[in-house]
């Protein structure tokens, strides 16, 4: 199923506001338009399932340990900054 | 003569007040906390910055040579964290603008609409639909974060402070001097930006 071509133009407005309605940053109304219309437009929908796994996996894209090495280096940066003073 | 003091200023107190005042008060030593406290975060921030480790090593040890510097400047006026992030996103925009590469190209809205074909007869993707454990492995981590260095920075770095550091946009917008309009605009393209890398990792029909 997909929007009947009328109603592709709001598809596109839509679509720029996507990431408002993941984050919750919208009024009750805006929010009532974009559920209204994705439960009748599966383009939309995947859009927005995609986006939302799209940053699920940013936050996990983010992980990352700090090596000791470098750890040390900057403990010994600190030491020699707080020496000069 | 000195400035008079603004009666409607209101200090933020916060998990870092006591530590920063004690330092700024003479007592260095627990700079040290500082750097233990947050090492962590501005590591991963770092290497999310920059795609060379050496230069992301830099970007961390350079931040806190201009915390050491700059705290006593720090007027509680916000989070510390903030403050601590605009140091950090200031020193990666000066190692870019010493770059010769030094580009900032845009992200058209446009351009993102057309290729997410919005008017043609999709189906929601598989990758969008699995578990996400099931999803995971190293090779997807590692074409998602090249995908993230791609970014042109002015956009990298609202991704990165909203979905990876999970700063909100009206602290987002405070760290980067930026309307949080302006934010919002910008981690959308960013985030369709990176979807559409994903969609293209995984193939169209999937």
């Amino acid at each position: 199923m997909m929007c009947d071509p009328p109603e592709h133009s709001h598809c596109l407005e839509l679509f720029d506001k996507l990431s408002e309605y993941i984050d919750g940053e919208m009024d009750a109304a805006e929010r009532r338009e974009i559920e209204a219309h994705i439960a009748q437009c599966i383009a939309c929908f995947g859009c927005l399932q995609s986006l939302k796994r799209t940053i699920a996996l940013c936050k996990q894209a983010g992980r990352q340990t700090v090596p000791a090495v470098f750890s040390e280096k900057l403990q010994t940066m600190l030491q020699h900054i707080q020496s000069a003073d | 003569m000195t400035a008079e003091p603004d009666p409607n200023r209101k200090n933020v107190v916060d998990d870092d007040t006591e530590l920063v005042q004690a330092i700024n008060a003479g007592d260095t030593p627990r700079f040290q906390e500082l750097v233990q406290r947050y090492e962590h975060k501005l590591y991963t921030f770092g290497r999310r910055m920059c795609r060379d480790e050496a230069d992301a090593e830099d970007l961390v040890q350079d931040t806190f040579l201009n915390v050491y510097r700059y705290l006593k400047d720090f007027r509680y006026e916000t989070k510390f964290k903030n403050w601590l992030y605009r140091v950090a996103a200031n020193t990666a925009f000066k190692k870019r603008r010493r770059s010769k590469f030094a580009r900032e190209p845009e992200l058209p809205l446009e351009e993102l609409a057309e290729r997410e074909e919005l008017s043609g007869p999709v189906e929601v993707p598989q990758w969008a639909r699995m578990p996400l454990e099931q999803l995971l492995n190293e090779e997807l981590l590692g074409i998602l974060r090249q995908a993230i260095w791609s970014l042109p920075e002015k956009y990298r770095i609202v991704v990165i402070l909203r979905d990876i550091e999970e700063f909100s946009t009206e602290d987002t917008a405070q760290i980067l001097n930026l309307t949080p309009a302006n934010v919002k605009v910008r981690l959308h393209r960013a985030r369709l930006f990176l979807k559409d890398k994903l969609k293209g990792y995984f193939g169209h029909d999937v």
